[in-house]
């Protein structure tokens, strides 16, 4: 190991002091006395140092952003208009009275119980699919999680092209099928485009799904299998009793990431359909959008913006539960 | 469906016992079930690739040829030569890169501290980055362009690519967080008798020593940048500094899709995702279920 260090940095066993390699370069022993302690203090508290840059970029980019939407949520500022003024609790009193706001409410809790649990179903089908057939799982696990870090754009787009109502693949499909007599507008019917996307997102999930569960799968011990087997347990027993409760913790964590995510997802639903057709996919992170973005009403947007943030803290302190974040090592 | 989870589940039994009668029929069940997955899994994207190589002539027929004539290089001469697309591609790059590296070298910073620090509040830091992380982007999106605007860098890359280091940042920290916990003690108090600072142990040890983590850091931290679309969206706009998804997405003006070139554009922005994940084979799997790339 020693010879990994530089002979600058070493404590010269002689001197009482150790010589700082803050500078990188040690300097000249005549010119640096006066500021050693100084560089010493620092250097006991490198690790707070370390921390401190990163601290002050999220507490910018982020949270100061966030805090001035709260400001914001209390004026009437608008991007059309340079000057804003106090409007105390108007904002929030549009908002909930806005009967767009609650039905996107109850859209954003559809798309992300239904995204979810289908996730969870394909890929718990999946996983144990795989498990049983033993062969090929690396490439397997590979090649189908690869296009989860695709460009959400690229994933959005191919669907689209998939479900168009003039050249779109699945309608060709579901004619051959006898499913359908003549082409449908997936994305353009009200009725057929939050199912559409959902199962978009199904598709999106589920592989990520199948993966984790794997994992969880191969941390139960082969010998409860074992003992049922002797005791006569059936398939539906051995899942109910060891199947799933071996696997509880693993699908407790990723329901409550999964849904987070999902929660929050703007690109997906924004990037398919943009809320439309008359807003039937209009979730809450797009309907914050187009009121921030597209109307440029910042100040109503912030409202809604806070009313979002309520529901999420929830999930916020579930998912810290659930996932002990802080416990050491 | 139930059906579906029984004759899985038997099979997947299987898999735990030795050798029995009945293992046979078993694994042709998984294979069974597992055949229209995959499939599920790979057709969007596998058509979008093999549309993007037809003719226009094919592509907007109805109904569709299953299996194109012939390779068609039309769409990619259309979106390479007649677009911008090159132009986003390159500016992907540069914001990729640029936030890439400045990312990297302050979340090993920051997860170094936070893995070996005892100072007052590391708690608190850890689970707040943990917090931006999964913090919703649309929350902050807008009241930061006015933020980013009023400083004068919206549409600009310095503007970008600071967003897109903060974007990434929580993560990228957390990863680091766990390479450098991963790391044995022993080797840091080493370099403490030694007569090494706390800034050397740093430096010469920790950083060399999580290199690997550094390297799949800002594999995924580019991936991050290179995929994402709302925050650069707000920032950039219609401006000369679109990436890659923001241009794709204004290549769709009018009413109906011109597909072909799009097809084409969003089968080549997969490419550098690909080709970076030769790199790192082995700790993909990992990377993206451990949450390394947002979802």
């Amino acid at each position: 190991m020693t010879s990994r260090l530089d002979s600058a940095e070493r404590i010269d066993s002689r001197s009482e002091e150790p010589a700082p390699a803050l500078a990188g370069a040690p300097p000249s022993p005549g010119s640096r006395r006066w500021y050693r302690p100084i560089l010493r203090w620092l250097d006991r508290r490198t690790h707070v140092l370390l921390v401190i840059p990163g601290v002050a970029l999220l507490l910018g980019i982020v949270a100061y952003p966030v805090g001035f939407n709260v400001w914001n949520s209390f004026t009437d500022r608008n991007l059309s208009f340079p000057t804003s003024a106090w409007v105390g609790l108007a904002n929030y009193e549009r908002v909930l009275t806005d009967a767009a706001f609650f039905s996107a409410i109850t859209r954003t809790l559809v798309w992300t119980f239904t995204s979810v649990a289908g996730q969870l179903l394909l890929g718990f089908i999946g996983a144990i699919a795989l498990q049983a057939v033993r062969r090929g799982q690396g490439p397997l696990r590979l090649g189908l999680i690869i296009p989860w870090a695709f460009p959400s754009i690229v994933l959005a787009y191919s669907w689209k092209f998939m479900l168009d109502p003039i050249v779109g693949v699945v309608n060709d499909v579901f004619m051959r099928l006898g499913l359908i007599d003549q082409p449908v507008a997936w994305l353009g019917t009200e009725s057929t485009a939050m199912p559409a996307v959902v199962a978009m997102n199904i598709w999106f999930g589920f592989p990520f799904m199948m993966v984790a569960l794997l994992a969880g799968l191969q941390t139960i011990p082969v010998e409860h299998y074992e003992s049922a087997r002797v005791d006569g347990a059936n398939f539906w027993q051995e899942l109910r009793h060891i199947t799933l409760p071996g696997l509880r913790h693993v699908i407790g964590a990723l329901v409550v990431l999964r849904s987070i995510w999902v929660f929050n997802n703007f690109d997906f639903v924004y990037l398919t359909t943009g809320g439309g057709p008359i807003r039937a996919t209009e979730t809450l992170p797009v309907y914050a959008f187009q009121i921030g973005w597209t109307n440029y009403d910042i100040g109503r947007m912030a409202a809604v913006s806070v009313a979002m943030l309520g529901v999420l803290v929830v999930i916020v302190a579930v998912y810290l539960k659930v996932l002990r974040v802080d416990k050491e090592d | 469906m139930a059906t579906a989870i029984a004759d899985a589940g038997t099979g997947r039994a299987r898999a735990r016992r030795p050798r029995r009668r009945g293992d046979r029929r078993r694994r042709i069940v998984g294979y069974a079930v597992l055949s229209p997955l995959i499939g599920f899994a790979v057709f969007p994207l596998l058509w979008m690739a093999v549309s993007s190589v037809k003719t226009p002539d094919e592509l907007y027929a109805f109904p569709p040829t299953w299996i194109p004539d012939g390779v068609d290089w039309g769409f990619y001469r259309r979106v390479l030569d007649g677009t911008q697309f090159t132009d986003f591609m390159v500016n992907s790059a540069i914001v990729g890169i640029g936030s890439t590296a400045i990312v990297v070298v302050m979340s090993a910073m920051a997860g170094f501290g936070l893995a070996r620090g005892g100072f007052p509040g590391r708690l608190f830091v850890s689970r707040s980055v943990l917090v931006a992380y999964v913090f919703p982007t649309i929350l902050y999106a807008v009241p930061l362009f006015t933020v980013i605007s009023g400083i004068g860098l919206a549409g600009t890359y310095p503007g970008i690519i600071l967003v897109h280091v903060a974007f990434n940042f929580p993560f990228c920290t957390w990863l680091m967080m766990q390479y450098f916990r991963s790391l044995p003690k022993e080797i840091e108090e080493a370099g403490r008798v030694d007569g090494l600072t706390h800034v050397g142990i740093f430096v010469r040890l920790a950083v060399p020593l999580a290199a690997p983590g550094l390297a799949t850091t800002a594999i995924f931290g580019f991936i991050n940048s290179w995929n994402e679309f709302l925050l650069s969206f707000v920032i950039l706009g219609g401006g000369e500094r679109r990436t890659l998804p923001v241009g794709i997405y204004n290549f769709v003006g009018s009413e109906v899709a011109d597909w072909g070139p799009l097809m084409a554009a969003t089968t080549l922005a997969v490419i550098p995702t690909l080709v970076l994940f030769l790199f790192i084979q082995r700790r993909i799997t990992g990377g993206l279920t451990g949450g390394a790339v947002k979802g």
